[in-house]
């Protein structure tokens, strides 16, 4: 609109016209900015957000696939879901996995960074080498494991030459199953973390640390005092992506465990599966479910950003 | 009176409507085998590739012998049923799909499957062709859902050479098998691998006289006094007389492997024992025999898959032919050629491929008494449940009456909860 009444008034001033001439390319930017992110916006509103709503709206149903007729049960499904064992279970299970995981791949991944960052001889031997397993699909991985941990596997072998001989089968313990599938998720995820951290250390002005070294701090000091906290954000953003990865996780269990033995690997993720496909009946409950895992990640994400993500002063 | 007219053209229109409508699905209407034309999808699972290419086979030798009808094999190699009912929910299934037991308790209720009763009469095929066990899981409210292709089922196979060894003659009853397990266990050896697993336990449960389910249907009952006398017997082996193990704690992935590493002396196991044994393990030398009576009855464990069409299919002649070919003589003589399964049909049962095989024989017999493994639309939650009791008992984490009572009460909540 402003576009076509600019030059039917000649009697503007020009600090008008100016203004106006800005406004009416800031409106085609806008608009160039919307063609461009359409294509996205297109899969987010139908493939996301239609989504997220048709979810919403199934979970207030006793929904099937198949059925005709899907009546509608106010909050029957969320009500079920205080009393439901296997979602406690499941949920149980996943924050167990969640704290672990977490807590132990943003330590090691930073434990990486630091080393790659120091001058150690053979550094790009290393980054390449320990990167290697995140770049592999996670059902590689979990397929190359199943062989790991088998009875008589190579994880068995190894500790058979070290003489620790034991036919343990990880995979079908319920003491071990968890902890197995842990390990993995951290030998897989902490590279890709390490790539962050490395790219933040590289960040850190290198005055700091003189300054430091001026002062006399330790290498444990420096490390404290001033790499952890300058590389707060990244250390948020590790977080935060940790706690959105481990509430999902679903592909390791349902190719390594199926939420066995007695479900001692069911993770919220899996038993929304197993509710939709494995059920009669039950997708209502399956969303519900979904619902409530989304709400946990996002109140996880939220707390982390206020404990860890504070502002920095140098 | 313009009402009236605009009604009448409008019932006019939808009769024509009707009448194509009616025309499209009988294809035209036709009357012999040859007349029948059409396109159809066809989905088999997939997962193991020798199978997936006598699928194809078939598919192949069909075309051949209608050359009007275009068969397009759909393999899913993985999560049949998943898939399956992706495609249903979505109104894209295939017009012929395997019908396995899963997909029949959740497909069949909701109307998907096609009642095939009708055109099995229009085409000459009759019940009594199959084995009547056989035919029972595609049955619901007096309608034939689908035809069994094939089957498995279990018997007890055991280790000739460590039975001699022994000084043991062939096994005759439950006794005899308690006290021969005892006597195989040494070292590393143990005389019977019975793995957590309800498809090998219900076994003893039916032949306990329990049952998983009430007739009706809406309750799980396994955890009656039979169903612990069953669960009871079915863990002393390992737990009393320390004369079985679960096959990890054997260094096996399934009891077969248990067996075929001779780490088990005996192991309840299907028809499927056979080829994989002849692959992996060709030298270990072995017999079987049919599972003894049980306290109340013969039992044994049914597993079968079908044939069938989708309810939306438009080419429901051609299905019926293709179903048909595909569960008749000529293709299920070439399964059991295959050794992958036994043929559901009565007319094969003097095929010498059984007579001449003293274990396929046992498995083609076993079929007269035994019980098909399924459980409604519930199955997958109610068979975890079971699972999950017989684990905590051989795991020793729980004692037989309250694990039952917890799975049954699970079982019960998955019900009523859906």
């Amino acid at each position: 609109m402003a576009v076509s009444v600019a030059p039917k008034a000649p009697a503007a001033t020009a600090k008008v016209s100016r203004r106006q001439k800005r406004g009416g390319m800031a409106i085609a930017e806008r608009r160039a900015g919307l063609l461009f992110v359409t294509p996205y916006l297109i899969y987010f509103l139908i493939l996301q957000l239609a989504a997220i709503i048709f979810a919403i709206w199934v979970s207030f149903h006793h929904y099937d696939l198949l059925a005709l007729d899907n009546p509608f049960v106010g909050l029957r499904n969320y009500a079920r879901l205080t009393v439901n064992q296997d979602f406690l279970i499941a949920m149980r299970n996943t924050t167990e996995y969640a704290v672990v995981v977490v807590i132990l791949q943003t330590v090691f991944a930073l434990l990486l960074a630091v080393l790659l960052d120091s001058k150690i001889k053979g550094r790009n031997f290393f980054r390449s080498t320990w990167y290697t397993p995140s770049i592999a699909s996670s059902v590689v991985i979990s397929m190359i494991f199943l062989y790991v941990y088998h009875p008589t596997g190579l994880l068995n072998s190894i500790l058979g030459l070290v003489g620790i001989h034991t036919t343990e089968a990880y995979l079908q313990s319920t003491a071990w199953a968890l902890p197995a599938i842990m390990f993995l998720a951290i030998w897989t995820t902490a590279p890709t973390f390490m790539l962050m951290f490395l790219a933040a250390l590289q960040d850190i002005p290198k005055e700091v640390y003189e300054a430091a070294a001026v002062d006399g701090a330790s290498a444990v000091r420096k490390l404290f005092s001033i790499t952890i906290p300058l590389l707060r954000p990244v250390i948020f953003l590790v977080v935060s992506l940790g706690i959105i990865g481990c509430f999902q996780v679903f592909d390791q269990v349902f190719i390594m465990t199926h939420g066995g033995p007695l479900k001692a690997t069911l993770t919220v993720a899996f038993l929304i599966y197993q509710n939709i496909f494995g059920d009669t009946g039950a997708v209502g409950v399956a969303c519900a479910e979904a619902l409530v895992l989304g709400i946990v990640i996002f109140a996880l994400t939220l707390i982390s950003r206020r404990v860890i993500d504070t502002r920095i002063e140098y | 009176m313009r009402s009236m007219r605009l009604g009448l053209a409008l019932a006019a229109v939808g009769s024509v409507l009707l009448t194509a409508c009616g025309g499209a699905n009988n294809a035209g209407g036709a009357t012999s085998e040859a007349d029948v034309s059409g396109t159809l999808r066809a989905a088999n699972w997939g997962g193991n590739p020798t199978e997936n290419a006598l699928v194809k086979k078939y598919e192949a030798d069909f075309m051949t012998k209608y050359p009007k009808i275009k068969v397009t094999q759909e393999e899913i190699p993985t999560n049949f049923e998943d898939k399956i009912k992706t495609e249903m929910s979505a109104n894209n299934e295939p017009d012929a799909m395997y019908v396995s037991t899963a997909l029949m308790n959740f497909a069949a209720p909701a109307g998907r499957l096609l009642d095939l009763g009708p055109l099995m009469s229009k085409w000459g095929v009759s019940a009594d062709e199959f084995i009547p066990t056989l035919m029972t899981p595609w049955q619901l409210n007096g309608k034939q859902y689908a035809l069994p292709k094939d089957f498995g089922d279990l018997v007890l196979f055991y280790n000739k050479s460590q039975f001699s060894a022994a000084g043991l003659a062939t096994p005759a009853s439950w006794d005899d098998i308690k006290t021969d397990a005892k006597a195989l266990t040494k070292g590393g050896v143990k005389g019977l691998s019975l793995p957590a697993d309800a498809a090998r336990f219900d076994a003893f449960l039916f032949g306990y006289g329990g049952q998983v389910l009430s007739s009706d249907k809406t309750k799980a009952v396994f955890n009656d006094q039979k169903a612990q006398d069953a669960l009871t017997f079915y863990s002393s082996f390992q737990l009393q007389d320390k004369s079985s193990d679960l096959p990890d704690k054997l260094g096996a992935t399934w009891p077969g492997d248990a067996f075929g590493k001779q780490k088990a002396a005996m192991v309840i196991e299907g028809g499927w024992l056979i080829p994989y044994m002849k692959d992996t393990y060709p030298s270990v030398s072995y017999g079987s025999i049919k599972l003894p009576k049980f306290p109340v009855k013969e039992s044994s464990l049914l597993f079968t898959n079908g044939w069938g069409c989708s309810a939306k299919t438009k080419n429901q002649d051609a299905c019926m032919l293709f179903v048909k070919y595909m569960t008749g003589k000529v293709v299920q003589q070439q399964v059991l050629q295959s050794g992958f399964a036994l043929p559901s049909r009565k007319d094969l049962g003097s095929d010498p491929a059984i007579t001449a095989n003293p274990d396929v024989k046992n498995l083609f017999d076993s079929a007269t008494f035994a019980t098909a493994w399924t459980f409604g639309p519930h199955e997958s939650k109610i068979n975890d449940a079971q699972n999950a009791a017989l684990q905590s008992v051989l795991l020793g984490k729980s004692d037989v009456k309250t694990a039952l009572d917890k799975a049954v009460a699970d079982a019960n909540s998955a019900i009523s909860g859906g």
